[in-house]
């Protein structure tokens, strides 16, 4: 299939260092888009091997639609290192979270074409989508870092599918998902065999770059509710399990699972097979458990990824080095809830209020802070 | 010739980002004396980078008009990846963040290589022994690996400059008195340089191990002329470290005298044709680095200064208190020595045991008077 | 009571039984030692445990978490600690032990952006595990006139000397405060265990090999893959201070008894990740069961645990070097072993569309276990990633291993 590759310079932000995005680009055109990004958070390196497996797959596909693909979304991030470490998640000059903070194109594109929308749903997307792709070019903004998630959402405004690669600290494979989008993103959900779904009802703080995908539709559809305004995008964050899980064979899984969703939604030609039967569930958001640390200290777990647990179990013991006593110095931390454990903190040494771990349930969680994926 | 600009890439260290020099060359290619200028190997320390920038009008319209008779290289930002570290908001530029180095140390240590590579092949002729030491030390530059992103950069600093007779390493500090760092081997010939440029201050040293950008150069000669010191081996290149001021002195009024003093210099030298003008007087003698001191902070808190730059100071004066809000104590910053109250840092909060400022003794270099 | 197991009696320094149980022994003391403030409103300081009777018997001293990233030792002393404190209520306890389960407040607090950086000082005064000062020549002047025929009594001088050396070095800034006081606090130790862990790891150790007949069942019982053997007469870590001092002065007065290089050994408590009580707990048991051996503290220890793996030299450890910027794709698992010229990983630029020139190998030029990687799937030209432990000495790599 075509197979175009191009290159985007993004502004130098200093003399003799030039930043460039790689950008792959398959397909006729004829049939629905499909963006995919990986690793805006830079560090995220699963997302960056599914991406090069994901190459190799997309190559030798055919494609009538249109398949878009970043391999490293994010080259700032991907250059910021302390003392060795690498610090992937927040710009180091700004302090801002590279998948935080981006446009929110609605106020802009309602009033450009807001009340020029009819009843052709079709007749509508196409010009919503053209002017996101204007209210982009018209904005103005400097900094390195605002350039970056400009230039990445530019490319994927128009798209059908986006997906954002990412992955968690100690996780199983799990998606994030807005609202509006389940339970149409079922076959998502079923194809990447996701542990763990998690619909958002809410944007959370700055937006996430599938958020901002999303909201220009849904904001649209609260203000003009007698428009035929669909659900035109598909986006969802697909967390890629941990830091640590970087190897090819499951790289090599996870790309066929991406590519057989890509075949169900018809972006790419070929039969995906019957759905596969679902290894997780959905959950709301609030249903969550985002379980804090209640001391500082070093963080000791009694449960795996995958366990269930029940509400007041004991899931984690924080460790105090510096307790007199050997017997005093463990704070144990319990399960605000019944659910999945899905995600543990990849430090072991964590400050108080820092999160433990997370687990999926049914029910809403008393108690819990706002923002609860944090900035 | 026509004023050349060449771009240099450094191997990709990181997916996406890409890291580049800008080299200008006048004259030559060949021709002698060869004069090498750079600025900004500490990132944040920008006048050099005005300065240079100002010089580079002047050696085009100088070159245009057949007026360069050597050669001259000019990296008008030698560091591309200190200039795009900041950290919230804040430069970071003498340290790679990465590897924790400063970037004006571990400068491909030469010696070893170079000593190998001479023996037995110098003769009475000491241009000839110079050429024979240069070739030396290319081939054993050429031979070192170091993959890191910093250590390439380092490499190709040192490869641009290595068969230069004139080597000018433009720094600053965080505030200051324009300064020079010599070594004593091109000491007193480098006096010309520290007249024209107004040193308030010239410091004379041996050259460090540690191996500064400066002392990669120096301490190769200084090695060969030891191990033949009955073959003339004269120092290959003078390397001076130039510290116009301050990081923030970056302004025209002060950038570009410094760039014209750099133009005449190079005309004193024979690298530039045209009258430079008569030397100007010397505003210091030269002192020993040993006269160099440095304070440390006592206690941490925030530094208040009764004294300004360029003010002298008596030893046993009290010139600075340093002040501690949680117990409200005001410790006196004692002067040990008399002396030039010639640099410090711009923030004023010191840590305990923190370098602050600098006091220049008055210990002379010998025979300086 | 105190079992009679196999112990090593011989030592000038160790008392007899009788005289262990004659002198009785204190209460588990806890000493809270601060450190350098950085600023106001900032305070620092290491907890300090000590059992059995200060001067009886050998002096012993663990620490953990020196790189404050590397927290396993923290769990496993966390546990020691409160067996020794029974054991010590007891009278079980015959030889002097200190113990700090952190030793690293200054570096448990460098953050940047929820990262943290745990193994250089932020403040720019180096690897907290390197940079320690070789006191060996003031420690010498101080002595030169005042050593004897008499072991016994020239040790004495001996740590004297080293412990005013330390308490003289004027040290500057957080790191160097530290490091003084962690030298203070072991120098005159006759064993000292340095607990860290790698990035990700199986279970190994450095080790002296002067030591290894002797001592060589703590990597059993702990069941270390790999043993390195590695020099005590220099370098500038931890755990190099006190033999490298013992070293110089023994060169410095070679006509006088002099003291015998403590036993020093970092232990590499497998990963970054490989932090929970179980496995803690098994290998506080594994130390416990050492000092029972040992008769530093009672207990019936059984036999000892068959070692896993020969003992090779620190120059025989083949460090894997990226010559590119990449993704790190393993061929090989920790605890595999490999032969020379296998590839250890692929580094794999992801832009790179043909499957086949996007990887560059690396492979290994020695046979050996492949022991030890970096957490992080991500590098940097010239930066090392992964070690395989070879049986004997290789030379130096095309690419440096920068080691600082």
């Amino acid at each position: 299939m075509s197979h175009r590759i191009e290159t985007i310079a993004l502004d130098s932000p200093a003399p003799g260092t030039s930043r460039e995005l790689l950008v792959h680009r398959f397909g006729r055109g004829d049939g629905p888009k499909a963006y995919i990004q990986a690793a805006i958070h830079a560090g995220e390196t699963p997302a960056l091997l599914v991406a090069h497996h994901l190459l190799a797959q997309l190559e030798e596909a055919e494609i009538p639609g249109e398949v878009v693909l970043v391999p490293f979304a994010n080259p700032v991030g991907l250059a910021q290192r302390v003392q060795g470490h690498h610090l992937g998640r927040y710009n180091l000059d700004s302090g801002v979270n590279f998948n935080r903070g981006m446009a929110d194109l609605s106020d802009a594109v309602d009033a450009a074409v807001g009340e020029g929308l009819g009843s052709d749903a079709r007749i509508n997307v196409a010009i919503i989508r053209e002017a996101m792709a204007e209210a982009l070019a018209g904005l103005r903004l400097a900094r390195e870092g605002s350039l970056l998630k400009t230039a990445l959402l530019g490319m994927a405004c128009d798209a059908d599918i986006v997906l954002d690669l990412h992955c968690a600290q100690r996780a199983l494979l799990h998606l994030f998902l807005d609202e509006s989008l389940w339970p149409q993103a079922a076959d998502l959900h079923a194809d990447l065999a996701s542990a763990v779904t998690l619909i958002e009802s809410d944007t959370g703080s700055g937006l996430a770059f599938d958020h901002a995908c999303t909201v220009v539709w849904r904001t649209l559809q609260q203000r003009h509710p007698v428009k035929a305004i669909p659900d035109a995008c598909l986006a969802a964050t697909v967390e890629l399990r941990g830091f640590g899980d970087v190897d090819e064979t499951t790289a090599a899984t996870d790309a066929a699972g991406i590519m057989r969703f890509l075949r169900r939604r018809g972006v790419i030609a070929g039969d995906p097979g019957p759905l596969p039967e679902p290894v997780g569930q959905a959950h709301p958001l609030e249903a969550v458990g985002f379980v804090e640390a209640p001391a500082t200290g070093v963080v000791t777990y009694r449960v795996a990824l995958g366990d269930l647990v029940r509400h007041g179990d004991v899931v984690a013991e924080i460790v105090d080095p510096a307790a007199h006593h050997a017997d005093a110095a463990r704070t144990q931390v319990t399960s605000p809830t019944d659910g999945l454990v899905y995600e543990l903190a990849d430090r072991r040494f964590l400050w108080r209020g820092e999160t433990v771990c997370h687990i999926a349930g049914q029910e809403p969680v008393a108690g819990q802070r706002a923002n609860l994926l944090g900035d | 010739m026509v004023h050349v600009t060449e771009r240099i890439d450094l191997p990709t260290a990181s997916l996406g980002t890409g890291r580049h020099l800008l080299v200008h060359r006048f004259g030559t290619p060949g021709a002698r004396p060869k004069a090498y200028l750079h600025a900004g190997l500490h990132a944040a320390e920008l006048p050099g980078i005005v300065v240079l920038d100002h010089l580079l009008d002047r050696l085009a319209e100088a070159d245009a008009a057949g007026q360069v008779t050597g050669e001259i290289v000019v990296v008008p930002f030698a560091n591309p990846i200190g200039l795009a570290q900041q950290v919230l908001m804040e430069a970071q530029g003498r340290y790679d963040l990465d590897t924790n180095r400063n970037y004006n140390r571990g400068f491909p240590d030469l010696i070893e290589g170079v000593l190998e590579r001479v023996d037995g092949r110098l003769g009475d002729d000491p241009v000839a022994n110079v050429a024979t030491v240069r070739t030396a030390m290319a081939d054993t530059l050429a031979d070192r690996c170091d993959a890191r992103e910093p250590e390439v950069l380092k490499a190709v600093l040192l490869g641009l400059s290595l068969d230069a007779d004139i080597v000018l390493d433009l720094h600053s500090a965080w505030e200051a008195l324009l300064h020079v760092l010599v070594s004593d081997s091109n000491w007193p010939d480098a006096e010309d340089l520290t007249r024209q440029m107004g040193a308030e201050v010239v410091l004379i040293d041996r050259g460090n191990r540690m191996m500064t950008f400066k002392s990669a150069h120096v301490l190769v000669w200084k090695a060969v002329a030891r191990a033949w010191p009955d073959q003339p081996v004269p120092p290959g290149a003078m390397a001076a470290v130039v510290e116009l001021r301050g990081q923030r002195d970056v302004d025209d009024h002060l950038t570009r005298p410094a760039a014209d003093a750099l133009f005449h210099f190079l005309q004193r030298r024979d690298v530039i044709a045209g009258h430079p003008g008569p030397l100007p007087p010397a505003l210091c003698p030269a002192r020993s680095n040993r006269a160099l001191w440095r304070l440390f902070g006592e206690t941490f808190g925030i530094l208040v200064y009764h004294r300004d730059l360029g003010d002298r100071v008596t030893q046993g004066e009290t010139f600075c208190h340093i002040v501690d809000p949680e117990t409200r104590r005001r410790t006196p910053v004692v002067a040990p020595i008399d002396g030039l109250l010639y640099a410090r840092r711009s923030h004023r909060f010191t840590r305990q045991g923190q370098y602050f400022c600098a006091i220049a003794g008055d210990e002379l270099h010998e025979g300086a008077s | 009571m105190l079992a009679s197991t196999t112990r090593n009696l011989d030592s000038p320094h160790w008392p007899r039984d009788k005289e262990r149980h004659e002198r009785g022994t204190m209460p588990h003391e806890v000493e809270t030692i601060p450190l350098m403030a950085p600023g106001p409103g900032t305070s620092r300081a290491l907890t300090v445990h000590r059992f059995g009777r200060r001067g009886v018997g050998p002096k012993l001293y663990f620490q953990a978490a020196l790189h404050a990233d590397e927290l396993p030792g923290t769990l496993v002393l966390n546990h020691l600690i409160g067996w020794l404190a029974a054991a010590d209520a007891r009278g079980e306890v015959a030889a002097d032990i200190t113990v700090l389960p952190y030793a690293n407040p200054v570096g448990l607090a460098n953050r940047i952006h929820g990262y943290h950086l745990g193994r250089y000082d932020l403040d720019g005064d180096g690897n907290f595990n390197r940079w320690y000062p070789r006191l060996s020549d003031k420690i010498a002047d101080r002595i030169g006139n005042r050593l004897s025929d008499d072991a016994g009594e020239n040790k004495a001088v001996v740590m004297a000397a080293a412990r005013e050396a330390v308490a003289d070095w004027n040290a500057e800034g957080e790191a160097n405060v530290l490091r003084k006081a962690l030298m203070a606090l072991s120098i005159d130790a006759d064993m000292i265990f340095d607990l860290h862990c790698h990035g990700a790891a199986v279970q190994y150790a450095y080790f002296p090999q002067a030591q290894w007949e002797r001592y060589g069942d703590l990597t059993a019982e702990l069941g270390c893959r790999a043993v390195l053997f590695f020099p005590t007469d220099e370098g500038s870590t931890f755990d190099a201070v006190a033999t490298v001092l013992m070293h110089d002065l023994a060169a410095r007065f070679p006509d006088r008894p002099m003291p015998v290089p403590p036993f020093t050994t970092t232990l590499e408590l497998r990963g970054q990740q490989d932090v929970g009580d179980r496995i803690a707990e098994g290998d506080a048991r594994a130390i416990l069961r050492f000092l029972q051996r040992h008769g530093m503290v009672a207990g019936e220890p059984g036999l000892p645990h068959a070692p896993l793996c020969k003992p090779t030299p620190l120059e025989g450890s083949d460090t894997m070097v990226a010559p590119c910027a990449g993704v790190v794709s393993y061929r090989v698992d920790l605890g595999d072993h490999v032969k020379a010229g296998d590839v250890v990983a692929d580094i794999v630029d992801p832009a790179v569309l043909d499957f086949a020139a996007a990887r560059t190998p690396v492979a290994t030029r020695t046979d050996g276990i492949v022991y030890g990687r970096n957490l992080s799937m991500l590098v940097k030209p010239g930066q090392s990633f992964a070690v395989v432990a070879g049986d004997h000495a290789l030379p130096p790599p095309d690419l440096p291993v920068i080691d600082h």
